[in-house]
């Protein structure tokens, strides 16, 4: 069998990781990157570029670079997360013709899942790279909060990319797989998670290998960005109260005020005080002037408290929502590299009323959990069964718009349920079944999955009938719905899938467009090269040519300019064979050019 | 019967294993024949016992480890009647005993596989860790010279910062600044020699088509000079080591217009001049 890799799915970064020789190792990406940034960026020469590489080239292709599409994923347009993410990133989110959100690029539209998988495809081929085998298969994580349509359509992104994905598991339960909690008794765990944009907080229950989620909170726009700006602007303000000077205005400064930010907030996490030190940073009529300030500890805590405070709140309300108090909790893991801060530390062991573990690496800890799932499937890892439980509760919309549960979250899958309706009013001949998924009370709060109507129902009195709904989840999570009237044995079902996300046969499409698409993805590579090459040949000859060109004689220069004239007619031929052509020619050219100076020098 | 569900179960893993019976278990099963003798089964008593468990199809394997024993024999050797209670029990006895050790050639079988697939995957991971740090040795140069050249290149930026400062305002200066302003000159270019003898080369930029590859946009203008999407201006210069990119050079970019709401009709723009600007010496 070969190995399953698993994938740590993130909003601003991703992280693969594989279970070898009984430890889990990280897979670099292709840069030498521990961890990807899930950030796909798509240029009008038709080249995908993703990570690194598409972070650099944001600036200058900003609609067409897309990043936290993780916060699109399996939802509809009209959400208000939607909304809000619509009014701060610079590419075009549009509604899909199911009211799914989609996002604009170029002349055609995408959805999340498609974006995610190509992110997805080169974690694979990282993957594939660093083991020498294929990889098909992977355990991808996703937040605890993820209902069944975002789970759905986080599977079709793997699906897309070429990955099976054996399993969907809960963030939070891949830290505390990563950490081996919860494998003799049983546990309640804190996972405390600040990554780079979203702070979630979960709490856990484990207990023989169920990994209960007894409730989610958090903050979907605070993560460790934030406290990297509050560093700058201090650094900005102490500048300008010296200097008179507005770095702001400066996108070098800028720039390397971001790095300089970054690492002494990295430094300050192991020491007490560190010195910024940015030589030459702006200049003015008096000199140059340098940025060469002392920021302590203390001074940084200062500046981000009201950041870490705010994740207090979240936490007491997770403790609330699961009816514990903080010493029902043993054990608090910390995740996202945020966490390396002591203050968080502090801040933590407060709330909690115990030390949080943090020996593994926060950045890479959800992703280890992950490949260790991929290891328990695969036969390498024995002591641990990881049960699949449902995220959040299923029901149906009763009258007055009230939400009935059938089948109540954290319950293990595969199940069925089954209960018995009845109609409100007097010869009603249908009901319809509206399928739901959450845990409000009134329906309208919940995540509408579906519906359907069963008709032709005898006439009766009210509350005669007898209506059986059945909700049936298989092992992939798939939730088929049945409405049986007893007495005439009518009966109609549900597969939820329909109504939002991607239908199969468009996956299949996708999936092989997104076959094809890496080896056209080196093509335009490669033809952008072979172009670069032209042009830059073109322009040192021509080059050449003006300084020394008068030197050679006229039939030369005339044959010299006639092939560089033909080159630079077909520098935007799309043909690679006609390029290769030019290029040769060119370089015949440019070498009788370098001959003849040498002759003459 | 118990045994040979639990056989079923079992019987992907047996057939696995079949053909590849090691010493250990071959010993394993004399020593059962052994104890058997011992407990003075005859081949008589062979035949209940293997019309009880041996029915299933699913049991060739123990069928073809007992072979020993005859499996099919007559009908006519059965014990005689008057000692038939007495031999009974017995042989219940003993039909329990054998069980137990067939139980027992199971679980240790089952055992003995997981083991050898665990070797057999730990092998393989074995292998190819061998082959990845094989690769990697091949590399070991480059990034180390990598990791020194990244901590060294924010020293040589803020050398150049100073230069470039310095270049820009000396007029009216002392004889000594510019002999002093002459010689740290120097210093630079030596740094940079030592940089380029480890290989280090600096990446391209002005006047290059971007190339997110090796420049990193921090800014884009509109520009008259240069056709769109190519580096018109280096704010940090970037640095490679043979393919590997140490630092992307950070640059600014030229756009066509400030904004382009559909762009359909793009192709890369070749109006190359053969301008002095383009040369940008530094």
């Amino acid at each position: 069998m070969s190995k399953v890799i698993g994938i740590d799915l993130g909003t601003t970064n991703c992280c693969v990781s594989v279970l070898e020789g009984g430890a889990v190792q990280i897979i670099p990406n292709k840069e030498g990157g521990r961890t990807t940034p899930s950030v796909v960026g798509f240029t009008e020469k038709g080249e995908r570029l993703v990570g690194q590489i598409a972070k650099r080239q944001a600036v200058t292709n900003p609609t067409n670079t897309l990043h936290a599409v993780k916060r699109l994923i399996g939802r509809k347009f009209d959400s208000a997360e939607v909304q809000k993410m619509r009014e701060n990133v610079p590419f075009e989110i549009v509604e899909a013709p199911n009211g799914d959100a989609h996002i604009q690029v170029l002349d055609r539209v995408y959805s999340p899942p498609e974006i995610s998988a190509i992110v997805l495809q080169r974690l694979k081929l990282a993957a594939e790279e660093f083991l020498g085998d294929k990889v098909t298969e992977a355990i991808i994580t996703v937040p605890a909060y993820f209902d069944d349509m975002q789970r759905q359509a986080t599977r079709d992104a793997g699906k897309i990319a070429g990955l099976e994905v054996e399993r969907i598991i809960n963030e939070p339960t891949a830290a505390a797989l990563a950490y081996g909690f919860g494998k003799q008794k049983s546990e309640k765990v804190a996972v405390y998670d600040l990554g780079g944009g979203t702070f979630d907080i979960t709490i856990l229950e484990i207990n023989d290998g169920v990994f209960e989620v007894l409730s989610t909170s958090g903050n979907t726009f605070l993560g460790g960005e934030d406290f990297d700006q509050r560093i700058i602007n201090w650094l900005i303000e102490t500048f300008k109260v010296e200097n008179n000077i507005d770095l702001k205005e400066d996108r070098l400064a800028l720039q390397r005020l971001k790095e300089a930010a970054e690492r002494a907030k990295c430094e300050l996490s192991s020491v007490m005080e560190t010195t910024v030190n940015l030589p030459f940073i702006a200049a003015d009529s008096t000199g140059p002037k340098h940025i060469n300030t002392v920021l302590t500890r203390v001074k940084f805590e200062e500046l981000v408290l009201d950041l870490v405070e705010s994740s207090v709140e979240p936490c007491q309300k997770a403790l609330w929502d699961a009816k514990l108090q903080p010493n029902d909790i043993d054990k608090v893991i910390l995740v996202g590299g945020q966490t390396r801060s002591p203050i968080i530390t502090k801040t933590v062991t407060e709330v909690f009323g115990k030390e949080p573990s943090a020996e593994i690496n926060p950045d890479e800890v959800v992703s280890m959990g992950a490949a260790i799932q991929g290891g328990v499937l695969t036969g390498d890892v024995k002591d641990i069964v990881l049960l699949d439980v449902l995220p959040l509760s299923l029901g149906l919309e009763t009258r007055g718009g009230l939400f009935v549960k059938l089948i109540a979250r954290n319950s293990t899958i595969p199940l069925r349920n089954t209960m018995t309706f009845t109609t409100v009013v007097d010869n009603q001949q249908s009901v319809e079944i509206h399928i739901l998924q959450g845990e409000r009370e009134v329906s309208s709060g919940n995540r509408s999955l579906g519906k359907f109507e069963l008709v032709g129902i005898p006439p009766a009195p009210r509350g005669v009938p007898q209506i059986d709904v059945s909700f049936e989840i298989d092992a992939n999570g798939i939730v088929n719905v049945s409405a049986k009237d007893k007495m005439t044995g009518l009966e109609h079902a549900m597969q939820i899938t329909p109504s939002s996300g991607l239908a199969p046969d468009e996956i299949d499409r996708l999936i092989m467009e997104a076959e094809t698409s890496v080896e056209k993805d080196k093509e335009v590579k490669d033809l952008i090269m072979l172009r670069n090459r032209l042009d830059s040949l073109l322009k040192n000859t021509r080059r050449a040519m003006v300084e020394y060109g008068k030197s050679l004689e006229v039939k030369q220069q005339q044959e010299i300019n006639g092939v560089l004239g033909e080159a630079e007619d077909v520098l935007s031929a799309d043909d690679p064979k006609v390029l290769e052509e030019a290029l040769k020619k060119a370089e015949d050219a440019a070498n009788k050019l370098t001959e003849a100076l040498m002759v003459m020098a | 019967m118990n045994f040979n569900n639990e056989l079923e179960k079992e019987d992907n893993l047996v057939s696995e294993i079949e053909g590849e019976n090691s010493l250990s278990i071959e010993d394993f099963i004399k020593e059962l024949e052994a104890k058997e003798k011992d407990l003075h089964i005859s081949s008589d008593l062979a035949i209940e016992i293997d019309e009880a468990d041996f029915d299933d199809t699913n049991s060739e394997f123990i069928r073809s480890e007992f072979a020993v024993e005859p499996v099919k024999m007559p009908q006519t050797a059965k014990p005689s009647v008057n000692n038939l209670a007495a031999n009974n029990k017995f042989v219940a006895e003993l039909e329990g005993e054998i069980l137990q050790f067939k139980k027992q050639v199971v679980k240790l079988e089952t055992e003995r596989a997981e083991l050898a697939e665990t070797i057999r995957r730990r092998q393989l991971d074995f292998d190819n860790f061998k082959k990845r740090i094989e690769r990697e040795r091949g590399e070991t140069f480059l990034s180390q010279i990598s990791n020194l050249a990244t901590q060294m290149l924010p020293v040589l930026d803020n050398l150049n910062r100073a230069l470039d400062f310095s270049a820009h305002h000396s007029e009216g200066r002392s004889q000594d600044f510019h002999q002093f302003f002459e010689g740290i000159f120097l210093v630079n270019q030596q740094l940079n020699e030592v940089l380029a003898e480890m290989g280090v080369s600096q990446i391209a930029s002005v006047g290059e088509h971007f190339d997110p590859y090796f420049h990193e946009a921090v800014a884009t203008e509109t520009s008259g000079e240069f056709p769109p999407n190519t580096v018109t201006g280096e704010l940090l210069r970037g640095y490679r080591i043979g393919d590997k990119i140490i630092r992307a050079a950070m640059v600014k970019v030229s756009t066509s217009a400030p904004v382009r709401p559909n762009p359909t009709n793009i192709s890369p723009e070749n109006n190359l001049k053969p301008s002095e600007d383009i040369l940008e010496t530094e």
